[in-house]
């Protein structure tokens, strides 16, 4: 292997750690843990995997100079680790605003849609990312429209939920269009990650 | 950390001019350790200090402690010969001795130095060695050509393999890859990777993309002195020398 | 005149100029060659095998007998000059080029200085030299060896070592320090010792060595001048027991030349028959040495 090859395994390494986390978030949200600490302590864990990666990217640029496909795959990682690392930011988020109303026994039907479709989205996208670059780029292309409805999904659940929540002032309304919106954000930046995989090829 | 090589207050002169000043070094075991500098920073003559070659050079004087592996290196109790079995050297120009066949230039260390008792212990070595250079299979079936049938990537690689016949335990290497074409040079990059685990290698080069690739600590060698001297990540993204800095960024040297 | 036609004129010229050349040297070489083939040849024949083993037949008869004596002294003479002249020759080299220590260095350089000057005396000088020193040591030696005399073997011998050794210390020299830095580092780094190192380098230079080694021998077979007072040449084989070394030889060269200068017809064509055995060794030599570098 060529020592740059080493060091990219490592970022790879790294990255499949962060999917990881994202992971465990993400069946913990499907299971209706609300609780923030939880989601807190893994966004730091993530922080901790994001920033370790923006060091080793620095270092693999610094010493090996890489070209083509190399800093394409450099740059995929680097820009994915930040994507991975918002998802539990934003997974903290719907958590903290659920977490306010669910005493008070709110349908938050919205909400539990968007964690469906979201939450599909996110685990087809580390699937996706685990498998790069051994993937073909047709099985990508279907994965990628199989996305994209998953995330036209999420939109029209945020506009029903913006619709709802304009009429009435209801704080279950509320919450549920708050964390709407933010899995909204899981879902882009998601879609973003198939999306970046795809150009590579 | 467990240091293979120990410099203390090297200075070395040669014909009254005064080459290395004071150069401080630890070298830790089974790693990549580079030196890079400016032509003239005093690298090759640091390295030729490392097994006594400098001794063939006409008005020399040392001073100061170099220990390999426990053995103090430049004492007058040893015997330079001892020094230079502990320590294999790799130089920019391959050198294998050109009407001598592949074969018996890998066994001219052991021959030369009675390592070996019978022939089947000898062809082990050699097959041995030159597996670990990765010419073996380029050269199984021609051992018995000459040397100089080989390109110029191979005949670097055999003398690897010839040094590495010795079981050395620190390897120099002095530019090995400046005469080489890129491809052959990215070969011994990887082989040079490989090594460490059975080897410490110091490498010499003004290739400092060379250093940054290869090697796991760098020295930054200016004039004589040893300028900083640090993990190769650590240099190569924040040095804390201007001087560093400036001939990793190629403005100078 | 158009320059094309110039240019080709000129070129044209320089061609006839250059195989005129060629053709004048080439003359010489073919006609010495001939001279000496067509005379001795049909002499070897005459009396062959028996021209390699019998003495000069009387002068003046009709025989011509042999130059067997000349024969066994040159090459008795060559044997033993090589045989302490080559190591001689080649440790001094090895000395004054793998020198490191300063009074090693200055002692090469002196070796260098004088060996080189050595290659330019003329060698009839050195034979009266080593005549002179040898008559001049005689009463000592004569007290531990009885039969010694300044004209023998041993003083040809001495002669032809101080002729041709300095040669094959230059040769040998320079070819070792033509031999790159980093060659004489990579073999000392492999643990050589200053011995095993030079003998390491002299493998290296095979081929140099093999050249000096044949050019030594065809110069002193062919050696005339430094022979003359001191093998002094004789007619007769030389004792074959312990006062071998002490007694004067013949040899081919001192064959041709007294035998030549004699006016006796049938010495006379002694004379070129071992002209003709001294070219047929000296080629032999020559196509000996292309082979054995060829095989390098």
């Amino acid at each position: 292997m060529r020592p740059i090859d080493i060091a990219m395994e490592s970022v790879k390494k790294k990255l499949s750690e962060l999917s990881d986390i994202v992971a465990e978030i993400s069946i913990n949200l499907v299971n209706k843990n609300w609780e923030p600490d939880y989601y807190r302590f893994k966004a730091e864990e993530a922080l901790k995997l994001r920033d370790e990666i923006r060091k080793m990217t620095t270092e693999v640029i610094a010493r090996f100079q890489p070209t083509a496909s190399d800093l394409s795959n450099l740059m995929l990682f680097y820009e994915t680790s930040y994507g991975l690392y918002r998802f539990s930011r934003y997974a903290l988020d719907v958590a903290r605003s659920i977490s306010i109303v669910s005493p008070q026994g709110c349908s938050l039907e919205n909400s539990w849609r968007a964690i469906q479709s979201a939450i599909t989205l996110v685990k087809l996208s580390i699937r996706i990312l685990s498998a790069y670059p051994t993937i073909e780029s047709t099985s990508l292309a279907d994965a990628l429209s199989y996305a994209e409805s998953l995330e036209k999904d999420v939109d029209d659940t945020l506009s029903t939920s913006l619709k709802k929540a304009s009429t009435v002032a209801d704080p279950c309304l509320t919450s549920d269009l708050l964390s709407v919106v933010f899995l909204e954000r899981i879902a882009d930046h998601s879609i973003y990650i198939i999306r970046s995989i795809l150009s590579n090829y | 950390m467990d240091s293979v090589v120990q410099i203390r207050d090297l200075w070395v002169s040669i014909g009254g001019r005064s080459i290395l000043r004071g150069v401080n070094l630890e070298i830790p075991r089974n790693v990549v350790f580079a030196i890079m500098g400016p032509s003239g920073s005093g690298k090759s003559t640091l390295l030729r200090s490392l097994n006594r070659i400098l001794d063939l050079y006409e008005g020399v004087s040392v001073k100061g402690q170099i220990l390999i592996d426990g053995v103090d290196v430049y004492n007058s109790k040893t015997d330079p010969s001892e020094v230079r079995r502990l320590v294999g050297m790799v130089f920019q120009i391959p050198n294998p001795i050109p009407n001598m066949s592949i074969y018996d230039n890998v066994a001219l260390g052991p021959r030369i130095n009675k390592l070996v008792r019978s022939r089947w212990e000898l062809d082990n070595l050699v097959k041995r060695a030159l597996e670990k250079a990765y010419l073996w299979d380029e050269v199984k079936d021609r051992l018995h050509l000459p040397a100089s049938k080989l390109s110029g990537g191979q005949q670097q690689r055999l003398c690897i393999a010839r040094a590495l016949a010795m079981k050395p335990k620190v390897l120099l290497m002095d530019e090995p890859t400046s005469n080489l074409d890129p491809v052959a040079s990215a070969k011994i990059e990887e082989l040079i990777v490989e090594l460490k685990r059975d080897v410490t290698v110091v490498l010499v080069t003004h290739n400092s993309f060379q250093a940054s690739r290869v090697s796991d600590y760098v020295a930054f060698m200016y004039d004589g002195q040893i300028l900083e001297v640090g993990l190769t990540g650590q240099i190569f993204t924040r040095p804390k020398n201007k001087l560093t800095e400036k001939y990793i960024t190629g403005r100078f040297g | 005149m158009k320059p094309l036609m110039l240019r080709k004129i000129r070129s044209l010229t320089m061609l006839a100029l250059i195989s005129t050349a060629f053709a004048l040297t080439l003359l010489p070489v073919l006609s010495l060659i001939g001279t000496v083939v067509y005379n001795g040849m049909s002499v070897v024949f005459r009396n062959f095998p028996g021209i390699f083993f019998d003495i000069p037949a009387a002068p003046g008869s009709s025989e011509v007998g042999g130059i067997g004596p000349h024969l066994l002294g040159t090459m008795l003479l060559v044997a033993l000059a090589m045989a302490i002249g080559t190591p001689i020759s080649i440790l001094a080299a090895v000395f004054t080029a793998e020198a490191i220590k300063s009074w090693e260095r200055n002692l090469g350089r002196l070796t260098r200085l004088l060996t080189h000057m050595m290659i330019e005396f003329p060698t009839i000088v050195v034979g009266l030299a080593v005549y002179g020193l040898m008559t001049t040591l005689a009463p000592y030696i004569r007290a531990l060896i009885p039969g010694f005399r300044p004209f023998s073997l041993l003083s040809g011998v001495i002669a032809l070592i101080m002729v041709s050794a300095p040669y094959m210390y230059a040769q040998v020299e320079d070819g070792l320090k033509s031999i790159p830095q980093h060659i004489r580092e990579a073999v000392y780094s492999l643990g050589a010792g200053r011995v095993l190192t030079s003998y390491v380098l002299l493998r290296y230079l095979k081929s140099t060595v093999y050249a000096a080694i044949s050019i030594s021998l065809a110069r002193m077979i062919s050696e005339t001048a430094a022979l003359f007072f001191t093998a002094f040449g004789s007619n007769v084989y030389p004792p074959l027991d312990s006062n071998l070394l002490f007694r004067p030889v013949g040899s081919l060269t001192l064959a041709v030349y007294t035998l030549g200068l004699s006016g006796y017809e049938n010495w006379v064509e002694l004379s070129w028959a071992a002209s003709f055995i001294l070219l047929m060794l000296c080629l032999a030599l020559f196509a000996l040495s292309k082979v054995v570098i060829r095989g390098e």
